[in-house]
């Protein structure tokens, strides 16, 4: 008895430490970046490392927000990012909600050939979207961007909605039609309140997405002053030296929005994982 | 308020014919249930009504206007669903007020009509909670409440009471008879349950595989029903069904099952002598098989040696399961008698109430 309690001690030790190193190689990096975004430059690489500076400084912060266009960066980013996040729950939510509810003739091919597109890999068509973009005028503008970050994403969400609509209660529509509403006012009175947690998923990962996109707007931005901030950042990569604790500052404050959206829809997000749950 | 007419009405789901030929007239203020087994095209013929389902051919007015092409929004009803759909995002008070807001109803106009239509179904202190803390009972209130403060010219039901126990069922069918009386407005109601559309109904209309059986007074309906599918629908513990034939001795008629003989009453001989030598079915209720020394005074008992299988007693009646020879059926006898399980018993048919079916084609013979 005291030999199984004793392992079983044991095993759960482990099961800690395992845990434990487990996140210690998911934080550690980014308790570094946290860290080094404190120092002053010359701290940087230090010897022995320390993780807790020992003159913190806010420095590297000022620097990051004023200089390098760095404030003009972020609000492109946040237009691109909230833009298209917005077009892509929108326009999503409407084709599911078509796919789920309303029967035409091709339904099912057209929805096939919509997950066609998930199953190429994103870089294949960086090329040919990169020509669809200059023939449309669309290179070195936000808007194109947001074109094209937003018709890559409808396919996933698309197809991430539709089960969920279908799995809401016909019924529910069924009485708002004979209360007097239209398709629209099922749309948009019901199935949209009624799939907060789906879209609230469906707009955190877009935003992630989006926020964080670096290939696309490298590819089809020249424009210094149309920049996205991941591509800005990447930049502040001297060719002939890294102002680390400028980049983890400025990568820092990136971060924020991200931190704020995620805040504030997790309560929806949570029961987006748990769809099964949800009760009409 | 309106009359509701069906008028040869079709409904096909690709091969199957949901609703087959259905013309029904339904008088302005009436209750009509409609009845039938889960499948029988009920739900479906309520749903054509309301504009849920577009009708393959015929036609159906509301009032004297064809609706066949009106959206359902623009046909004036109002549905009680079987899961009452009542939006989980909004209050009751919401709930109610939803219909009348997209119709644009004045503020003070929705305000009067859902908290009179809450004092009618007793739930005004409910207003502000939303369904998912109401129990079944309050849910169906307010499905109703959804219904009423519409005021539309016709009220569709379907199977609004399935998903309540059966106190609570009882209790709301007699809610709903009384809220008709109050509201005189025509009333669809679609269930499968026959003491429902008996207790409810001005007149019932009974369907099997998408076709009307017989629609009539749901009395009529009990007393004279059309067909065999009829007649062992309506009723509870059902008909007892026999395949006999009639038989002519000495100027009287019998029904003859082999295992019993019994006579039919004088009267009756006009109407079943052209089957005498063949083949037909014999019907007869739990109800009018009695226990000799209950039987009621004034009827002409016919005797039918039986064996008592099993007996179940209800406190105000006792089933009793016999069989006399191949024929298994159900009496229903009074519970002061002293029949037991496995007894060789003599029971009394009161063959006033007897009735006769073709075998061929099932209708009843009169």
């Amino acid at each position: 008895m005291v030999q199984f309690a004793s392992r079983r001690k044991l095993l759960s030790f482990m099961y800690y430490l395992l845990a434990t190193l487990g996140a210690a190689v998911m934080i550690l990096p980014f308790v570094w970046m946290v860290s080094t975004s404190f120092k002053e430059h010359a701290f940087v690489i230090e010897f022995p490392p320390r993780l807790i500076p020992a003159n913190p400084t806010l420095s590297n912060f000022e620097q990051a927000w004023t200089a390098n266009n760095f404030q003009l960066y972020f609000r492109n980013s946040l237009l691109v990012a909230v833009t298209s996040t917005l077009l892509v729950v929108l326009l999503s939510a409407m084709m599911a909600y078509a796919f789920a509810r309303f029967e035409f003739p091709g339904k099912e091919l057209i929805f096939f050939i919509i997950l066609l597109v998930l199953f190429v890999p994103n870089l294949i068509g960086i090329i040919p979207q990169f020509l669809l973009a200059k023939t449309l005028n669309l290179r070195n503008s936000l808007i194109g961007l947001v074109f094209f970050y937003v018709s890559g994403s409808i396919p996933f969400n698309t197809f991430l909605l539709r089960g969920f609509f279908e799995a809401l209660p016909k019924e529910l529509e069924e009485a708002v039609l004979i209360d007097g509403g239209s398709y629209f006012t099922i749309f948009s009175r019901m199935v949209l309140p009624l799939s907060k947690p789906a879209l609230a998923t469906v707009a955190i990962f877009s935003f992630l997405g989006f926020w964080d996109e670096y290939v696309q707007s490298l590819t089809f931005i020249d424009d210094p002053l149309k920049r996205t901030l991941p591509v800005a950042i990447a930049s502040f990569h001297g060719q002939h030296g890294t102002e680390w604790g400028l980049v983890f500052a400025a990568s820092l404050i990136a971060i924020v929005p991200v931190v704020l959206v995620y805040i504030s829809l997790q309560r929806y997000f949570t029961g987006g994982l748990t769809t099964g749950a949800f009760k009409g | 308020m309106a009359s509701v007419t069906y008028e040869h009405v079709y409904k096909r789901f690709g091969e199957v014919t949901a609703v087959n030929d259905l013309s029904i007239k339904v008088e302005d203020r009436e209750f009509l249930v409609l009845v039938g087994p889960s499948g029988c095209g009920k739900s479906t013929a309520l749903r054509l009504l309301a504009g849920l389902e577009e009708i393959t051919d015929g036609t159906i007015y509301i009032g004297d206007r064809v609706v066949n092409d009106v959206a359902p929004k623009d046909r004036d009803i109002a549905m009680v669903f079987q899961s009452y759909a009542l939006y989980p995002h909004m209050s009751v008070y919401d709930n109610m007020a939803f219909g009348l807001k997209l119709r644009k109803t004045p503020k003070d106009e929705i305000k009067r009509r859902v908290e009179e239509a809450a004092e009618i179904l007793g739930i005004p202190h409910l207003l502000d909670r939303k369904p998912r803390q109401l129990s079944g009972g309050q849910r169906q209130r307010v499905a109703v409440g959804r219904a009423i403060v519409r005021e539309p010219k016709v009220f569709l039901f379907d199977e609004p009471l399935s998903n309540l126990d059966a106190k609570l069922r009882v209790e709301t069918r007699a809610n709903i008879s009384r809220l008709h009386q109050r509201l005189q407005t025509t009333f669809i109601y679609v269930t499968h349950d026959q003491v429902e559309a008996m207790t409810m109904a001005s007149r019932i209309a009974v369907m099997n595989q998408g076709i009307l059986q017989q629609i009539d007074t749901p009395q009529n309906l009990y007393d004279l029903p059309d067909n065999i599918f009829v007649a062992g629908f309506i009723g509870s513990p059902a008909m007892n069904f026999f395949n006999a034939s009639i038989r002519k001795d000495d100027g009287k008629l019998y029904v003859d099952g082999g295992a019993f003989s019994v006579k039919v009453p004088e009267e009756r001989i006009p109407t079943y002598e052209a089957y005498v030598g063949k083949p037909v079915v014999f019907g007869i209720r739990p109800e009018d098989i009695h226990d000799p020394n209950f039987a009621p005074p004034g009827i002409d008992p016919q005797p039918v040696e039986a064996n008592v299988d099993v007996t179940e007693l209800m406190g105000n009646e006792i089933f009793v399961y016999l069989n006399s020879g191949d024929h298994n059926y159900v009496a229903r006898f009074d519970p002061r008698t002293s029949i037991r399980m496995g007894n060789n018993v003599q029971v009394a048919f009161n063959m006033a109430n007897m009735h006769i079916f073709d075998r061929d084609t099932e209708r009843a013979v009169r």
